[in-house]
């Protein structure tokens, strides 16, 4: 760990046992091929909330 | 906390990255239904269907679940045909803890003559973690 000055290190210490939240958004494809007028697909599989 | 999935259709040329096309425009591709289901049921609401040639109930549904149907407080709702022309997404909400198998069911006017990619994203809240030595956990 490379700590600069005792700021940073007070902030960093504040991380400790605590936690940030973030919005996640992954982004995920599926190819359609030509040719076909209907798709069934399978888009998630467990829980769907993770 | 919301948690949505949001559908759009492109391009194999767009999402590689053509110079000529925008990677952020959405259209229906000649999309006629959109089925959501959850272990082989489908999800109440579904499917989305043409009227005709009008996409009202794709658009409908859209501003419904991007909670800009009938808000005052939304400053900005796109038009029909900005949604039409640009903006073909597909949102849903789902509920807290739903488990289980996620399929859609796609049915196109005509058979597709090139390929198509379907996006989707599912949005979700996470947190990281950081323990007393600093070791990150995504939650």
């Amino acid at each position: 760990m490379y700590i600069t000055s005792n700021e940073i290190d007070q902030r960093i210490s504040r991380l400790k046992g605590h936690s940030i939240p973030f919005t996640d958004f992954p982004m995920r494809s599926i190819v359609l091929n030509e040719g076909v007028t209907s798709y069934n697909l399978t888009l998630v599989n467990g829980m769907i909330n993770r | 906390m919301p948690e949505l999935m949001v559908f759009g259709l492109m391009d194999v040329k767009q999402y590689a990255g053509a110079y000529d096309q925008s990677c952020t425009k959405f259209t229906r591709n000649g999309l006629t239904s959109f089925e959501l289901s959850l272990n082989s049921d489908v999800i109440n609401g579904y499917p989305l269907e043409m009227k005709g040639i009008d996409s009202i109930e794709f658009y409908h549904r859209y501003l419904q679940n991007t909670n800009r149907l009938d808000n005052p407080f939304c400053s900005t709702v796109i038009t029909h045909a900005q949604y039409d022309n640009c903006n073909f997404l597909l949102v849903h909400n789902f509920d807290d803890g739903e488990e289980g198998q996620l399929t859609c069911k796609l049915k196109f006017a005509n058979a597709l003559t090139e390929k198509l990619m379907l996006i989707y994203m599912p949005v979700s809240e996470k947190r990281l973690h950081f323990d007393n030595f600093f070791n990150v956990l995504k939650q």
